[in-house]
């Protein structure tokens, strides 16, 4: 999927000059995640336990006794960007699910219903699932779904969302959750669980998370050294094996690449940057750099988001001693389990601090609780910060909710009013 | 075909069929209503504190104002019931109280609400399990009930009297005993299964006293009728009904119009509202109330609920002899949608035939779904000729 988006991003078109500046830092991580992608799918030929897990579930858990995590949402991510995913939103459809139901899951059911038309023939068959609702109540649905049509057993972490202040008898709840899910995995698996294992993978965990921010925060610079685009492509092992060498050392190397960006006053793309912008929500997978060149071209550039900091969390050293209650306040503390009070600060917060002229909502039909009250949010936004906020309509990785034609004039005009 | 047109029948289609009305009558007579945004919420802890608990019900009309902020692709229960309240439809409510960690379109709904709407403007949420078992569920329920009260407490400007608690535990067992009872009746084709919708409805949004007393003198005048399935009623199509809170009496009332019977339903604010048969113990009802949710029929909102609501189904259709299921998801609802998969595959296996007719709560569709109703219960009836009249004279 990388070699294909990155020649897309960096192949000019109509001999135009190219808008973006190639980052080094794809060649290692094209690698890190084939050398994923083959031992995720050698794992059940060699005896390898693996799991499938929600993106806000604790990977460190599975990853510290030896499971391999598989993550569908990230594979709906690379089908949507090989623009397969309709395919197999259909597949799941003619079995009965709604087109409305988020396409992640229609993606994930589909290349259940349909290998042969999915991608690397669909993910390994998992010993188990873990699910954790602190994204959304979806996955609470699709994991119970793909329980059913799997037959493996599901651990559900139960993080309920808040308005306000965590109440601390949800921490409790969420710990004991997390303390129960370590039994679970031994049961259903065979491993065994280690404390000092556990600690060392958290520990790895939260270096790359720091070092995921450190390059998150870098973007305060001008020009920015990421664009919205770059952050999407290498937000995958934060995700996906945050806890691992591997992953650590892949942000260490996009660090240097990012810092030296800085000192040698080099953005993301290779027009003047004019504009900057936060983008909310998920990627619109399926046109990416399409979109992505729409802004840059006019030199607008996306310095920060929400979505990739959604990654942000980190077990403090007070929490070391107890990890399952770290675990349970970093999981449950997420961006999408809060209020919309909470969202409306952190990206009032990205906009003072990335020093930005207005921002982009992609109103996304497939996440409900990404989308639903970006109305009150784009008005309360613009009123705080006295800047200008777009909505875009579109899917993540369904393009049939996508209006190719609609949504580059919403852009230009806006663009337009901004410049 | 029934004696229906006595008093206690009348009153209750009456406050089924416009509890919002009735609801506007009774803050006339002095009532302070606690809104419920779900029928999983413990009614007895409002009610021995003085407030009417009034599970909110939807206006049948196509919602005008929540587009503003609502997308479209944003459930349609949920898109009606803020039109209403920004309409100002529920101003007569002194306070709201959602059913949190369900699902996705009720999730920001009570932050978009204190933007857009002005009454009323106290708010809570009662948190639920998405997985309903074992202690640390109950754990969960125990304090988040804890934490109401309290919140209750100070809405109602009085500390909550444990005889008082008791009280409404015994009313609303009263209640929910004389719904079975009559449910029972319908079930057996000797009441129409309207009148169990309608009383259900009125007994989450009307003054309990009244509903007790108006249940019990149904069920009295009732009773007498003859027990067993009519002959007429032999020949009708039996449908369960599966959905959402199903708070429109039309269409239960079309489909008893059209020579068919609801004999039994999985609905959130009908049978889900009534059952288990185990009622409360009036001894330790905070405790009891933590307890009976974990007893209750699985919510669509749950984990793992769909496979219990399979097995719930094919007794019911099995109880009520029912030659078919009508599936009733509202539009936009991804709980129900999800579901109704397993729901759909489970009696494919039993050979139930089933039909899905997707919803939105003013029933805009409404020539839709009653044509492709009428086309089911064709096909269900026993005399029902499925390819048209082809003698020729």
């Amino acid at each position: 999927m990388l070699a294909r988006l990155t020649r897309r991003r960096s192949a000019p078109s109509d001999g135009e000059q190219p808008l973006y500046r190639p980052l080094g830092s794809t060649g290692p991580l094209k690698t890190l995640m084939k050398r994923y992608y083959l031992v995720t799918k050698a794992a059940p030929r060699v005896g390898l336990k693996t799991a499938w897990l929600t993106s806000g579930a604790p990977v460190e858990l599975p990853l510290s006794m030896g499971i391999i995590p598989q993550y569908p949402e990230n594979y709906g991510a690379l089908c949507g960007a090989r623009r397969v995913s309709v395919e197999l939103c259909q597949a799941a459809e003619a079995r009965g699910y709604s087109p409305d139901l988020c396409s992640y899951a229609r993606n994930d059911l589909g290349s259940i219903f349909a290998p042969d038309r999915a991608p690397l023939k669909g993910l390994s068959r998992p010993d188990v699932l873990i699910a954790c609702n602190n994204i959304c109540g979806t996955v609470t649905k699709w994991w119970e779904h793909l329980a059913y049509h799997l037959k493996v057993p599901l651990f559900m972490l139960d993080t309920p969302f808040t308005e306000g202040e965590r109440p601390p008898h949800l921490i409790d709840y969420a710990t004991r959750q997390v303390e129960a899910m370590i039994p679970f995995l031994e049961r259903h698996t065979g491993r065994r669980f280690s404390r000092r294992r556990f600690a060392r993978v958290a520990e790895r965990s939260s270096e790359t998370i720091r070092l995921w921010n450190d390059c998150l925060d870098l973007c305060t610079a001008h020009p920015s050294p990421l664009n919205s685009a770059d952050r999407f492509l290498v937000m995958a092992p934060v995700v996906t094996i945050r806890g691992s060498r591997s992953a650590l050392g892949f942000y260490r190397t996009l660090k240097r690449e990012v810092v030296q960006r800085i000192e040698r006053g080099e953005g993301a793309i290779l027009r003047e940057e004019r504009t900057r912008l936060l983008w909310d929500n998920i990627a619109i997978w399926y046109d990416i750099f399409g979109l992505s060149a729409r802004f840059a071209g006019t030199g607008a550039v996306f310095p920060v988001d929400t979505y990739t900091s959604a990654w942000t969390g980190i077990i403090d050293g007070r929490e070391k001693r107890d990890p399952a209650r770290g675990v349970a306040r970093v999981y449950s503390d997420i961006y999408l389990n809060r209020g919309i009070d909470s969202r409306l600060q952190i990206m009032e917060r990205m906009i003072r601090r990335f020093d930005l002229d207005g921002f982009v909502l992609h109103s996304n039909r497939s996440c409900k609780p990404y989308s639903l009250g970006q109305q009150v949010i784009r008005r309360e936004l613009s009123q705080r910060t006295g800047k200008p906020g777009l909505v875009i309509e579109a899917d993540m990785v369904d393009s049939r909710h996508y209006d190719s034609r609609r949504v580059p004039s919403q852009v230009a005009a806006f663009l337009e009013v901004l410049q | 075909m029934y004696a229906m047109a006595s008093p206690p029948f009348d009153r209750i289609v009456g406050l089924g069929r416009d509890p919002i009305e009735s609801a506007r009558q009774l803050v006339h007579g002095g009532h302070r209503l606690l809104g419920l945004v779900c029928p999983n919420l413990p009614e007895e802890l409002p009610h021995a504190l003085g407030l009417v608990p009034f599970r909110v019900v939807v206006r049948p009309t196509p919602p005008t104002r929540s587009p503003e902020v609502l997308q479209t692709f944003c459930c349609s229960w949920v898109q009606a019931l803020l039109d209403q309240a920004m309409r100002g439809e529920l101003a007569h409510l002194d306070a709201i109280t959602f059913s949190g960690n369900t699902c996705d379109s009720l999730q920001n709904l009570p932050d978009i609400w204190r933007r857009t709407v002005e009454r009323p403007a106290q708010l809570h949420t009662l948190r639920l399990p998405v997985v309903n078992q074992g202690e640390l569920a109950l754990d969960l329920l125990r304090a988040e009930i804890r934490q109401w009260q309290g919140w209750l407490e100070r809405l109602a400007g009085s500390a909550l009297d444990r005889s008082r608690l008791r009280a409404s535990v015994l009313l609303f067992n009263r209640i929910r005993a004389a719904l079975r009872q009559l449910q029972r009746m319908a079930i057996e084709g000797r009441l129409p299964y309207s009148l169990v919708q309608a009383a259900a409805i009125s007994a989450q949004t009307h003054e309990r006293a009244e509903i007790a007393d108006l249940l019990d003198a149904a069920v009295e005048v009732a009773r007498p009728w003859s027990a067993g399935r009519a002959r007429d009623e032999e020949s009708k199509a039996r449908v369960v009904l599966a959905g959402g809170c199903l708070d429109d009496l039309r269409l239960i009332e079309w489909i008893e119009q059209h020579d068919a019977a609801v004999v039994g339903d999985d609905g959130c604010a009908l049978s889900r509202s009534f059952e288990p048969e185990a009622d409360l113990d009036p001894q330790d009802p905070l405790e009891e109330m933590a307890r009976r949710h974990m007893r209750r029929s699985r919510c669509p909102v749950q984990s793992q609920s769909a496979v219990t609501r399979a097995a719930a189904l094919s007794q019911k259709i099995q109880r009520g002899e029912a030659q078919g299921v009508v599936l009733l998801p509202y539009k936009g609802c991804e709980p129900h949608a999800f579901d109704n998969v397993i729901l759909a595959e489970t009696l494919d296996q039993l050979g139930v035939p089933h039909v899905t007719l997707e919803i939105e709560p003013h029933l805009g569709n409404w020539g839709q779904i009653t044509t492709r109703l009428e086309a089911f219960l064709e096909m269900l009836s026993d005399d029902g000729e499925l390819y048209g009249d082809t003698e020729v004279s």
